[in-house]
């Protein structure tokens, strides 16, 4: 298990200066549970959400399909039970695991993803599809790619696109988006981050996020133009969530693998 | 009677025994030769007339894409990437342990920790009696007689289909019900294909599977077991007359000192598996007589200082293979 931040320091909001276009501190955590298959903790400062996910697994036969994967999400808010904007969460995630996962290379199994809120702090469903794609990386379950999410609001008094909402945020907000998008490292071009990078690491190549959107979940009232003008922005923001997740992941790989390494 | 209490509470530290691995074994991250893959990342097969597709690609776009975040592996033409942690795939010819989870229509469904249960086919046990006959509807409604649901049994895998679905077969004395033993769960990964995966330690009193599924079984050795050593040259007539022993005269309960025996091997499987070591009859022997020389109680086995020294010990073997 292992602790990865990146961002501005605790405790940064708005008022002490963190820029619209700015995300909170990440910190991801993977390996966390035991008995499951694989799970990780994705932290956004005040936000955080524990992913563990079963699977792929034998299927009850009531629910097992005889040419693809099953996959079932549960999605648990941090106090109460399962409300009807919980259920429709779970189906948003669904539908972009179902997207990012080869479902016809395991039949009659299912992958099981549990979600569980620990805090809320704003931006809780990008959260929990951070914790989501960490979780199933963890447990080795196939993708055909990475995903990277990032949440914005539009300020109704200022009609100000803000990255990264925190929770006072997105209630005086007009509009809330949540955008998702697949990322996968460009060996072809050669590293020009602009982040500061550690001395031992090797150059890490950026992470390329494609255009295209892989899910996206948009409540409010906003007109066309702010839309597209808070998708770019997202694209931007998950360029960063990407980078740390890629170096993130990469460590904890390193690392594990030093451990058994001459087997 | 003791005045130790017998229930131990220790706090959980995440990380503290990969902390224990590196400075046991002295190497911190991997070495810069290994090439890491991540999902999405395009495995290079450059010098390669023709490859074979194996766990952890696919190809998009004619290019051969990893699906999994590991290490890729070239065998011969088979280019597959390596997990770390991942489910057991099963292989045809492999000696598992599995549980019965079900008995339905002319087939037990056997749990594997797989990512499907495996079958276990009417028509693929051995009968009482030995004779090849064609299983009738009454063999059928005696199946339980054989195995019930949540017994362990010991089977080889016969055949995998495309889908992934894996049918097993008990034709052989030696495999069949698993009773009076412990049963340790490993990691798959630690555990290496080999010739024998059934082992008689009759110096200790001892029967050991290692299941390539990842679930080892340890046993007092029975004495119809001890006395055929020679079991896989026995005739199928015979290994159905030993069944028939069985059944009629179920064995002895263990002793106290049989049982303290199997329970410091099972300790030492899971030893091994904390040290992510892996799990075969030397590793577990060395192991199991590091704590006896050692004078390690039972329930100490399984505490960082045990752990610390069997991972420098480790560490010793080597640093001495590598100067031979």
């Amino acid at each position: 298990m292992d602790i990865d931040v990146a961002g501005p320091g605790p405790g940064s909001s708005r008022s002490r200066g963190r820029q619209p276009a700015q995300l909170r501190s990440l910190v991801c955590e993977r390996s966390v549970l035991d008995r499951a298959d694989g799970s990780a903790k994705w932290t956004q400062e005040g936000s955080s959400v524990l992913a563990a996910v079963y699977g792929p697994r034998q299927a009850k036969i009531q629910k097992e399909d005889a040419e693809r994967a099953v996959v079932e999400v549960v999605y648990k808010p941090r106090a109460g039970l399962q409300s009807h904007e919980d259920r429709s969460i779970e189906l948003e995630i669904r539908g972009i695991l179902e997207g990012v996962i080869p479902l016809g290379m395991h039949p009659r199994t299912s992958i099981m993803v549990i979600l569980q809120v620990l805090q809320e702090d704003g931006s809780v469903l990008v959260c929990a599809l951070n914790a989501a794609c960490a979780a199933l990386v963890d447990a080795g379950v196939p993708m055909s790619t990475m995903y990277a999410s990032v949440g914005c609001a539009l300020s109704s008094q200022e009609q100000q696109l803000l990255l990264d909402p925190d929770a006072a945020e997105e209630q005086a907000a007009q509009a809330r988006f949540c955008f998702t998008f697949p990322h996968h490292f460009d060996l072809t071009q050669p590293a020009t981050s602009s982040e500061p990078q550690q001395p031992q690491q090797q150059e890490a190549p950026p992470a390329a996020v494609a255009p295209a959107v892989l899910g996206s979940r948009c409540v409010g009232d906003f007109s066309c133009d702010q839309l597209l003008d808070a998708m770019q922005l997202c694209r931007l923001g998950c360029e960063r969530v990407a980078a740390f997740a890629r170096l993130s992941l990469s460590k904890s790989l390193m690392q594990a693998v030093g451990a058994a390494a001459g087997q | 009677m003791s005045t130790n209490s017998a229930v131990r509470v220790r706090q959980h530290q995440p990380g503290a025994d990969i902390a224990l691995i590196e400075r046991a074994l002295n190497i911190h991250d991997a070495p810069s030769s290994t090439a890491f893959v991540c999902i999405g990342d395009e495995i290079s097969t450059e010098g390669q007339e023709g490859f074979l597709r194996g766990h952890g690609t696919q190809v998009v776009d004619g290019k051969l894409v990893a699906t999994v975040c590991g290490v890729v592996e070239r065998v011969n033409k088979l280019i597959y990437v390596k997990t770390l942690n991942s489910r057991y795939n099963a292989e045809q010819g492999d000696v598992v342990v599995g549980r019965v989870a079900e008995v339905a229509g002319k087939a037990w469904r056997v749990d594997l920790k797989s990512r499907q249960e495996a079958k276990l086919l009417l028509s693929a046990v051995h009968l009482p009696g030995g004779i090849q006959r064609r299983r009738n509807a009454e063999d059928e409604l005696n199946m339980r007689s054989f195995f019930r649901e949540g017994e362990l049994i010991s089977a080889e895998v016969q055949s995998v289909h495309a889908d992934g679905s894996v049918a097993l077969h008990t034709r052989s004395a030696k495999y069949g019900k698993l009773v009076h033993g412990q049963l340790v769960e490993v990691p798959p990964n630690l555990i290496k294909r080999q010739k024998q995966h059934f082992h008689t330690l009759e110096a200790l009193g001892v029967e050991l599977i290692i299941g390539c599924n990842g679930l080892v079984w340890v046993a007092p050795l029975r004495p119809s077991r001890a006395a055929g050593t020679s079991d896989s040259t026995t005739a199928a007539s015979d290994g159905a007359g030993d069944a028939t022993e069985e059944t009629s005269a179920p064995p002895p309960p263990p002793s106290r000192a049989q049982l303290e025996v199997v329970c410091r091997m099972a300790n030492s499987i899971r030893v091994l598996t904390r040290l992510y070591m892996p799990v075969y009859p030397a590793s577990i022997m060395s192991t199991y007589e590091a704590a006896v020389d050692g004078g390690v109680a039972l329930r100490d086995m399984l505490e960082p200082e045990f752990l610390e020294q069997v991972a420098l010990q480790e560490g010793q073997r080597r640093s001495s293979a590598m100067q031979d």
